[in-house]
């Protein structure tokens, strides 16, 4: 997934510089830590540039009452610097600072808040008033600074803040959640109709690498429930999502998903175009191997047609003969119909 | 893209304020590439300086006179601007 992972971190670099993404097309073909590290460094001396003057600026709102200090960040200040300064205040300070601001400004200072710094303050924050925020973000398409304050609040309030929101949205918020244990989270709460609303969203943008890209760092259960949408999917859509996940390399977080999706829907899903590459057949063969999972490779298998078929005669794994003991001795209640398989693609 | 150079990346690496060695992986990247991006972030490193002298002066007209002399001291030590 470095493609996408690393036009995401691309993303956050160039709004951490102010400057527009195309500036910054050469770094495409650096991996995604680089980048990150890229934009960590960058960060770290955009912050501590001024780190004095932020001082000074947190220090004069302590000597003047609340509601002028917060004046003055609305009026004076801006989103930008205001944010600078929220992250050098005390939590408590903070809260009651933000008692004194619009929603509509602290939605543009999160902007430019970078949420490790500032979770103590964000997780002191009224939960309304985080949520009314994070609507605010969502409606003005923000989602690169929702995605990363999904990991600073919790999935309660996380939840309540994309409720109602597109397809469109959810995927773009999910594809910025830095922190997986933040997206399994959400992931885990979402009703399937909403993660169905995911799978739409990112058939209609195209958007089949970033589909993919989130079952990476999802649980089994999770990437289980996720995968079972393809459903929703016509041909077209199905053949272009597993032709994503066959370009990554995914199939370890696929695999182990396929023995929730029914058996008319798996059809769907492995007689597209993308496993009529022998490669591609002998890829699925070594993961599964892997990871054991014998009685999903069966079943993947059971569901070829015809044209499908003929493409397993010429898998050099599947004629191997310790592969096949394996796969008899491991494909538990479906192992008797594994030799008969075996013998009528000749493989035997 | 050709060999980057040291010199390129270790302008990068003083302007973001960093050990070279941490900027490795761009390390391949020629000095066309490496010039503009120490371009990017000198550039981001002056906006944020100017918004901060601004917002300081504007800061403190939002003061109320009887603490502008005090709000000036903090803002302004030594009678420098920011």
């Amino acid at each position: 997934m470095g493609d996408l992972a690393t036009r995401l971190e691309i993303t956050k670099l160039a709004r951490e510089l102010g400057v527009p993404e195309d500036g910054l097309a050469f770094l495409a073909d650096r991996t995604p830590a680089d980048v990150k590290e890229l934009r960590a460094a960058a960060a770290h001396a955009v912050f501590s540039r001024n780190e004095e003057r932020v001082k000074r600026l947190a220090a004069l709102s302590r000597m003047l009452p609340v509601p002028l200090t917060a004046k003055i960040a609305e009026h004076a200040l801006g989103p930008m610097l205001s944010a600078r300064v929220a992250a050098a205040l005390d939590p408590r300070e903070a809260v009651r600072l933000a008692g004194h601001l619009t929603p509509a400004f602290l939605a543009r200072l999160a902007v430019s808040l970078d949420p490790a710094r500032v979770a103590p303050i964000v997780q002191s924050l009224p939960d309304d008033l985080v949520v009314d925020v994070g609507r605010r973000l969502l409606d003005a398409g923000e989602h690169l600074p929702l995605g990363r304050f999904v990991a600073v609040v919790s999935p309660a309030v996380a939840l309540r803040v994309v409720d109602g929101a597109a397809g469109h949205d959810l995927l773009q918020v999910a594809l910025f959640t830095d922190e997986p244990a933040a997206l399994e989270a959400i992931v885990g709460a979402l009703p399937d109709a909403r993660l169905a609303e995911i799978v739409r969203a990112a058939a209609d943008d195209d958007a089949y690498d970033a589909a993919v890209s989130l079952l990476l760092p999802l649980s089994e259960e999770s990437c289980a429930r996720l995968v079972a949408q393809v459903e929703v999917l016509d041909d077209h859509a199905r053949a272009a999502v597993v032709e994503a996940i066959a370009a990554h390399d995914v199939w370890p977080a696929v695999l182990p998903a396929l023995h929730a999706v029914d058996g008319v829907h798996l059809a769907g899903l492995v007689n597209v175009p993308a496993t009529l590459d022998v490669a591609v057949v002998d890829r699925v063969v070594d993961h599964a191997r892997a990871l054991d999972l014998a009685p999903v490779l069966v079943q993947l298998v059971l569901g070829f047609d015809d044209a499908h078929l003929d493409v397993l005669r010429d898998s050099k794994r599947l004629r191997d003969p310790d592969l096949q003991d394996w796969l008899v001795a491991s494909a538990g209640v479906s192992g008797r119909l594994v030799v008969p398989v075996l013998e009528s693609l000749e493989l035997r | 893209m050709g060999e980057g150079t040291t010199g390129g990346l270790g302008r990068v690496a003083a302007t973001l304020g960093v050990p070279e060695e941490t900027l490795a992986p761009l390390a391949a990247y020629d000095e066309v590439e490496l010039q503009r991006l120490d371009e990017l972030v000198r550039a981001a490193l002056s906006a944020e300086d100017r918004a901060f002298e601004a917002g300081l002066e504007e800061a403190l007209r939002f003061v109320p006179r009887l603490l502008r002399g005090a709000a000036k001291g903090l803002l302004f030590p030594g009678g420098g601007r920011g």
